[in-house]
């Protein structure tokens, strides 16, 4: 899975996911689930405030000085015996990869859910030099079973599916002979995979944060697959975003805080393990090499940017999970491994806006990103930037953009607009006939499709409004005529 | 002097970062700065260690599905037998050893083997001299783990292990029911006070342990429909045996 997830336009997808009851009904219940859990926890913690302002500052700080961050990270994890690969490209990021499994001739390779992994595209990589793959968070799992079915959220990656789908998925792929019970479907998941991890060559993680001062990478998870995928293989290797990062233990336990709470509104999840380089000598469990493999990948274009606060995010999905568009239009719509307001903000800055230029209008500017996310990105307000530069860079299509230059320069006039106004008022009343006009294009036929128009009454607000201010007026002198009487 | 071969493409990568900063490269150390807020340390501050291990039974019975113990060292080999035999009928195969203990020296002071071997368990000690395979084969196939915890944590439910050489990651990994040994004066309120001993140990100029884990109940997922199941790649039970030491 690249960045990308689908060839076909925003619409078409829009089009299809909204056909699909399963996937609406199910987002709006996991949306409800997941956004009360987080507000519960973040109650039940007090001062939400003072976390989220703390969350900010060290995310920021980090940014401000994130080379030399970056430079202390790399020396301690080789210090520790480890082995660092600044990576400034996807292309980089895959070709290191690549040269460690070959040199290690391996064959099977087990991952834990990473999603800087998709969007490098890594599994197609590994695939190429003939090795097996095996994605084995549960999500991810249910997904490359069904031949590579893109994700629907970033931390719940098969939302979008129900228990009966994914019997019948397991059933055709992999053999499953029992019922659409989740327990028993996750029962045989962990016998069927578990010779993966004994027999794996590799074991390929993400990194949740790394921290700097020790050289450590630490892995926020539940199922026991990543503790598995860096205790058994000989080799380990974790791939990071570069800005994912702290100084110290002490701002690991705020954001470590923050990302749990946000992202399944519990103080901790079942797993937060921290690693710092292979295993020591007198060790036996453990990895014998660890490679950590540092990607750029279009980040250092968002730092030196306008966008650079989205580089702040800690992937809880809070935002996703209070999306109003992300509710009706589910996460695959996006066209993205990253959905939901983060996917909108991120994907036309790593991915160009030749892809994903309707993105950052999936959005109804209510804002409520802003005031779930936990280290206090301005989301909606970074996608009204994305609005401004395509339009100020002849990206928005021809037609809004005459629109829009008709309407500047009409509201520019007075006499004009007041002209226009009154004949759009008459047109209106002669061609909307219940709530239909006789022609439908663009927009209005979006509007058309689902909703009635207003029934006009052949007259401009701006007239009405006046008529009214005179109505009420001369009322007023006769009820004050009324009262001298 | 760090291995050039071990460390590839870095002062380009830096430099580039430094150049839309609009800065010349950072090469000292930036003054942290201070938290605005001590929210974090505020968290069951002044709680007595019955309170805090109260709360840490509390959650882990009703929040993690699993089990708190609350014995004494005169009975912790006792209540050590029970635990282990519980999941020896629960589990889901039966062939193979019964119990992984770990060879940590505070566990084994404070636990009789004899007693446990007594009461009709099957024990493997951890034992890295031997190598990954044997300990890994036994693992595998063990229902049950024990292992002893650095630190709980109240707040979460939450048991702190470090890795060592006595002590493998895969105890507590690859049996289906594991079962961890905390003292009462261990457990702290959140994990603020865990990443504060590790800092230390950073100020000291120690290595981390290279593999640290938190580890809150049994494994689980939310996977299918967002419907908890517990167990899925790690052990599917845990039991918490919190000795009472003051």
């Amino acid at each position: 899975m690249s960045m990308k997830t689908s060839h076909a336009t925003f619409k078409e997808r829009i089009d299809i996911q909204m056909q699909d009851d399963y996937m609406r009904q199910s987002v709006a219940n996991a949306q409800e689930r997941m956004f009360t859990n987080r507000a519960k926890a973040a109650e039940a913690l007090g001062n939400w405030e003072q976390w989220r302002e703390m969350g900010k500052e060290i995310r920021q700080h980090v940014l401000e000085n994130l080379d030399y961050y970056l430079e202390q990270l790399s020396d301690k994890v080789v210090e520790n015996g480890g082995n660092v690969f600044f990576a400034r490209t996807a292309e980089e990021a895959r070709g290191y990869i690549e040269g460690v499994l070959k040199e290690k001739k391996a064959k099977k390779i087990v991952k834990s859910k990473s999603m800087v992994t998709e969007e490098i595209d890594l599994n197609k990589a590994i695939i190429g030099l003939g090795c097996e793959v095996i994605e084995t968070d549960l999500g991810e799992y249910i997904l490359q079973v069904d031949d590579c079915d893109p994700p629907s959220h970033i931390v719940v990656p098969a939302l979008h599916k129900n228990r009966t789908q994914i019997r019948d998925i397991f059933k055709e792929k992999v053999g499953y002979q029992g019922t659409n019970d989740p327990e028993e479907m996750t029962r045989f998941v962990r016998q069927h995979i578990r010779h993966d991890f004994l027999e794996a060559d590799i074991g390929i993680t993400g990194c949740n944060f790394a921290v700097a001062e020790t050289g450590t990478v630490s892995l926020v998870t539940n199922e026991g697959n990543a503790r598995l995928a860096t205790s058994l293989p000989k080799t380990h290797i974790a791939v990071m975003g570069m800005e994912r990062l702290v100084p110290t233990f002490e701002e690991l336990d705020i954001v470590v805080s923050l990302l749990c709470r946000s992202a399944v509104g519990l103080p901790l999840t079942g797993y937060v393990t921290a690693l710092t380089g292979p295993r020591e000598s007198d060790q036996c469990d453990g990895p014998e090499e660890f490679h950590l493999v540092i990607v750029d990948n279009g980040r250092s274009a968002i730092l030196g940017s306008e966008f650079k606060d989205i580089l702040r995010c800690i992937r809880c999905a809070a935002c996703v999970n209070t999306c109003p568009a992300y509710r009706h239009i589910g996460g695959q719509s996006y066209g993205s491994i990253y959905s939901g307001p983060v996917g909108a903000v991120l994907s036309p800055l790593l991915g160009g806006y030749e892809d994903f230029k309707e993105l950052p209008y999936a959005c109804s500017l209510c804002q409520s990103c802003n005031d779930v996310c936990p280290v206090k990105i301005p989301l909606s307000d970074l996608l009204l930037k994305h609005r401004r530069v395509m339009a100020e860079s002849k990206l928005t299509p021809l037609g809004e953009r005459a629109a829009a230059g008709v309407f500047n320069y009409v509201n520019a006039r007075p006499a004009l607009w007041g002209k226009t106004v009154k004949a759009g008022a008459k047109v209106a009343n002669a061609t909307i006939k219940d709530g239909k006009m006789p022609f439908n294009v663009g927009p209005l036929r979006d509007w058309t499709d689902s909703r009635d128009l207003p029934q006009p009454d052949g007259e401009s607000f701006r007239s009405w409004f006046k008529n009214r201010q005179q109505t009420k007026v001369a009322k007023q002198k006769n009820e004050a005529g009324d009262h001298h009487d | 002097m760090t291995n050039p071969a071990r460390l590839q493409n870095r002062r380009s990568f830096l430099d580039n970062i430094a150049k839309v900063l609009d800065r010349p490269r950072r090469t000292q150390a930036p003054v942290r700065p201070a938290f605005k807020y001590c929210c974090h340390q505020e968290v069951m501050a002044g709680w007595s260690p019955d309170q805090l291990r109260d709360r840490l039974v509390d959650y882990t019975k009703n929040a993690l599905g699993a089990e708190a113990i609350v014995t004494t060292k005169a009975q912790l080999s006792r209540v050590l037998s029970e635990a282990c035999h519980a999941y020896r009928q629960n589990t889901l195969s039966d062939d193979g050893k019964d119990v992984v203990l770990s060879a940590d020296v505070r566990l084994q002071a404070s636990i009789d083997i004899n007693q446990l071997t007594q009461a009709g368990l099957s024990l493997y000690v951890w034992d890295s001299s031997l190598g990954y395979d044997a300990n890994i084969r036994v693992c595998e196939r063990a229902k049950v783990g024990v292992v002893f915890a650095e630190q709980a944590l109240a707040e979460s439910g939450t048991m702190v292990l470090y890795s060592q050489a006595e002590q493998g990651r895969v105890i507590s990994l690859l049996p289906e029911a594991s079962v961890f040994i905390v003292p009462k004066s261990a457990i702290v309120p959140r994990l603020t006070q865990a990443t504060a001993v590790l800092t230390e140990k950073a100020n000291a100029g120690e290595r981390m342990p290279s593999c640290i884990n938190f580890i809150s109940g049994p494994s689980s997922t939310a996977d299918i429909e967002l419907i908890k199941v517990v167990g899925v790649h790690g052990p599917i039970f845990a039991t918490y045996i919190i000795l009472d030491d003051q």
